[in-house]
């Protein structure tokens, strides 16, 4: 019998959470992908991938909510997640900052106002909204395989309004502004546009 | 509740050291009670830091060594004792800091300056009488009978190694490992060991070394038979780390279920060659993700407790 991947997902990030509060120290990371769909109950598959979008800044009495680029994760963090790959026999990398490389043509615009806050012991997880996962997922479908990738199977899975897909696409065009990719993002929407209905 | 059947096995392993340890003390002449016999060799130098480790538990053991320092230090090897305490946790060094100062002081033993820690800051009671000379005709002394024979050092312990392994054939890496001697010293011992057929070289790559045990028969009166070699101090050493996981109360430390279960995972791999060289079979970490450990870790206690007892 295959474990829940959802439960699965949260030992693992429990685990962190655990080990940071054993050592007095508490962490907030933001999280897109798979796992953030999962955790959102948008889909239900598995994936032991913990894609990190950012890190939350420490702004004592600021009340909002500021964030930076994920790289390099502070150190507490980083020998908890070396820990629970032992524990738990996953792979080094199961949480990772590769997704981190969006701060370079930037995040969509208000994410860090609609993150839906988890706690895990020491471990906050700020899972990006679906609005802004339709934004991810159709710059990742069409940066990356089109529509046969997982990504686009994940843009359906969210089930975008028209209205949703018309912000998203503007935001994407800005990711790259070539007439190439261009072409490929209205192939994506053509293709999403006949599946959604 | 895992934690409540941790708690037992802690329990357990803590008895069964405590007894191996006052059997072994009795074997070298304390006048103290310890049921059952001992029939493997006593390793004195990993006899005194595992008793150092658990003074807390048992204060009684400062008895214990206070004697031994009146009447049993002088055959300790100052060295030795040096190489293994770097091993065992902080709090076990420090002791051995009060131990020496004792040594030094009330044993006038100038060799243990080095070690010494003039303030120890514990209650040592040094009143009890415990018994007068060491008794090193019991089998399990053997190792410091020949000490007194051949001189403390390293080749005095060296053919101890090799009689109580039963006359196998051994490595320099195998006995330094056994020993804590560096293998430097080893292969100087060996050398001169050999040329003065006390021990015998094999021919092969690596060189390897043994006694001919029916040759040392009649020293190993009144059995002729050498006692059994143990792999006593990593396995002290595992017990004295968890005596500071716990501490003197034998109470495990409050936090969840698989932050414990990480922190035992960890003793384990520090603690590998504890059960590898004495041959104690335990469930594998990589069997049991996360939390399920805790039981594997149970069961790994256990079989600790059980090897202990039975290998006094």
């Amino acid at each position: 019998m295959q474990a829940n991947p959802i439960s699965v997902l949260e030992r693992s990030l429990a685990g962190v959470g655990d080990l940071l509060a054993a050592e007095g120290v508490e962490i907030g990371i933001v999280v897109v992908g798979g796992t953030a769909l999962n955790l959102l109950g948008i889909v239900q598959r598995t994936t032991d991938d913990v894609d990190v979008l950012a890190v939350l800044q420490d702004r004592a009495g600021s009340g909002g909510v500021t964030l930076a680029p994920p790289d390099p994760l502070p150190e507490p963090l980083q020998r908890a997640i070396a820990r629970v790959a032992r524990d738990f026999q996953l792979r080094e990398d199961w949480m990772n900052t590769v997704v981190g490389l969006q701060w370079q043509t930037g995040l969509p615009p208000g994410l860090e106002r609609r993150l839906r806050w988890r706690r895990y012991g020491g471990l906050r997880v700020g899972l990006a909204a679906r609005y802004d996962l339709i934004f991810l997922k159709l710059y990742a479908a069409a940066d990356s395989g089109g529509p046969s990738s997982v990504h686009f199977q994940d843009l359906l899975a969210l089930r975008p309004t028209e209205r949703e897909l018309q912000a998203a696409v503007a935001w994407v065009r800005g990711q790259d502004p070539t007439p190439e990719f261009s072409t490929i993002v209205e192939q994506v929407m053509t293709h999403a546009r006949e599946r959604l209905g | 509740m895992p934690e409540k059947g941790l708690a037992k096995a802690l329990h357990q392993l803590r008895e069964a050291t405590l007894g191996t340890l006052w059997r072994q003390w009795g074997a070298l002449g304390a006048a103290v009670t310890g049921k059952g016999s001992v029939g493997s060799i006593v390793d004195p130098e990993g006899l005194v830091l595992a008793s150092l480790s658990l003074t807390e538990e048992e204060r009684r053991l400062w008895d214990v060594l206070y004697w031994w320092v009146k009447v049993g230090a002088p055959l300790l090897s100052v060295q030795r004792i040096k190489n293994l305490a770097a091993r065992f946790p902080e709090p076990t060094r420090a002791r051995l800091g009060a131990f020496a100062h004792l040594a030094h002081r009330e044993g006038r033993d100038f060799r243990w300056r080095s070690l010494e820690d003039p303030s120890p800051g514990k209650t040592i009671r040094p009143r009890k009488s415990l018994g007068r000379d060491p008794q090193l005709h019991h089998p399990a002394a053997l190792m410091l009978r020949l000490r007194v024979g051949l001189g403390v050092g390293v080749k005095a312990d060296l053919v101890a190694f090799l009689l109580a392994t039963g006359g196998a054939r051994m490595t320099v890496k195998g006995i330094a490992d056994g020993l804590s001697y560096t293998p430097r010293a080893i292969r100087r011992a060996v050398d001169a060991l050999v040329a003065a057929r006390f021990i015998q070289a094999t021919m092969g790559t690596p060189a390897a070394y043994r006694v001919d045990t029916k040759a040392w028969a009649p020293l190993l009166e009144p059995s002729g038979k050498p006692p059994t070699w143990r792999y006593w101090s990593p396995a002290f050493d595992l017990v004295a780390d968890l005596a500071g996981w716990t501490g003197g109360g034998g109470a495990l430390p409050k936090t969840s279920g698989y932050v414990l279960s990480s922190r035992a995972r960890d003793l384990v791999e520090r603690h590998r060659i504890a059960f590898a060289r004495n041959q104690i079979e335990i469930p594998s970490p990589g069997d049991y993700p996360g939390e399920m450990y805790l039981q594997a870790f149970e069961e790994t206690l256990r079989r600790l407790a059980r090897w202990l007892a039975e290998s006094a």
